[in-house]
């Protein structure tokens, strides 16, 4: 085969190479819009860093240096949360926002794992699922550099994706992943953990 | 950015307009999306990363300088999306995704040959990533070296090269099929 018969294979191929389904763009604009324009601030003029991954990155990064310290994983300070605690203008609005993100996906998470069948199914954990894994990204996105955290953060990215991936009819096969990664990864009691730390932070 | 038709699109969305905000999306999300897809091959993969793009996009706008197209630029983002988020997930995963057993998968055995198209689907999902994209992006989806190379972030000359080398190995798994070209049976 030359240079040219395939050239002219390829091309023809992008008719039935990964042909995508009519994607679902209002959908995915809902959630662009909420996370780009109804933000606490103006993202598009801190372009380095979105508002909430900031709050996040606040309130979760103090809540691991009790958490961390607790679950042994050393006296590691939370240093990259420092310099932007002192140019933060007005850090407590946000806190309640980052505890919000991390109660609804403790609620979240314990729904699932309490429904092991896939029976009863919470209606929109899948829609609420996404959400929270947009915020997750984000808060990833925004450089956190402690691996405890991290690793917290990064393992309640899987579980949402499982989450996210689950058909609508829910086969148990499926449930039972998720079910698995969150026992073998222990995602349930560090949350708590996590939550109960950072609530008692002053 | 002055002499970039898009500008006072850019620049509406800059002061806040959502109206503007939803033009740019509209006129660029589709074609976003399906790039994203022909690279992941999940609509719900595909879907996350179209929203994360058009995310970091809005956020990223004040930082556009006009040297590329919009339409470009918004691409790099998408590809760079993807490809980080596909690394991630693959990283993590403690067991395969759909979407890295498909592109692993060599193509399924047959009582009847599959057709020269179907055989050669299956050939660029097996090649490797640095070679499969390149070959997604030019061959497929049409952009030009220059575009690829400013989405993949490397020179020119490498987004060549990797393209050769994805075809090479493509011919490589179809020329026993055909019968012609070549002599190495891919393993």
């Amino acid at each position: 085969m030359n240079e040219q018969e395939l050239e002219r294979l390829l091309r023809e191929s992008g008719d039935r190479y990964r042909i995508p389904p009519e994607p679902r763009l209002d959908a995915i604009w809902r959630r662009v819009e909420h996370a780009t324009f109804d933000a606490p601030a103006p993202v598009v003029r801190r372009p380095w860093l979105g508002p909430l991954a900031l709050a996040a990155t606040l309130v979760i990064g103090v809540g691991l240096g009790f958490g961390a310290s607790r679950l042994g994983f050393g006296s590691r300070s939370v240093e990259p949360a420092e310099p932007v605690v002192a140019s933060a203008p007005a850090p407590n609005p946000f806190v309640g926002v980052a505890g919000d993100y991390l109660q609804q996906t403790s609620a979240l998470l314990a729904a699932v794992s309490h429904d092991p069948s896939g029976d009863a199914f919470i209606p929109g954990a899948i829609d609420r699922a996404r959400e929270l894994l947009s915020t997750t990204r984000l808060v990833l996105d925004a450089g956190i550099t402690d691996p405890a955290l991290r690793d917290l953060l990064e393992d309640l990215e899987l579980v949402l994706v499982q989450i996210v991936r689950l058909p609508q009819n829910r086969p148990a096969a499926d449930a039972q992943l998720i079910n698995e990664t969150l026992d073998q990864r222990d995602v349930m009691p560090r949350l708590s953990l996590f939550l109960t730390n950072a609530s008692l932070a002053p | 950015m002055d002499h970039n038709p898009e500008a006072g699109l850019i620049t509406r969305v800059l002061g806040g307009d959502r109206l503007a905000a939803r033009e740019l999306y509209d006129t660029h999300a589709r074609r976003v999306y399906r790039v994203i897809y022909r690279l992941v091959g999940d609509d719900v993969l595909a879907e996350e990363f179209t929203q994360d793009t058009f995310v970091k996009v809005f956020r990223g706008l004040a930082g556009f300088r006009g040297h590329s197209q919009l339409g470009t630029w918004i691409h790099s983002v998408a590809v760079t999306t993807t490809m980080n988020g596909l690394r991630t997930l693959r990283r993590r995963s403690t067991r395969e995704f759909a979407l890295e057993t498909a592109a692993d998968m060599p193509a399924p055995s047959r009582t009847v040959e599959p057709d020269l198209k179907d055989r050669l689907t299956a050939a660029i999902d097996a090649l490797p990533e640095k070679f499969r994209v390149p070959v997604v992006l030019h061959d497929i989806e049409g952009f030009t070296h220059a575009e690829i190379s400013s989405m993949l972030g490397v020179p020119e000359g490498t987004c060549k090269t990797r393209l050769m080398h994805g075809r090479a190995k493509l011919r490589q798994v179809l020329a026993p099929f055909q019968g012609v070209g070549g002599t190495e049976v891919p393993s």
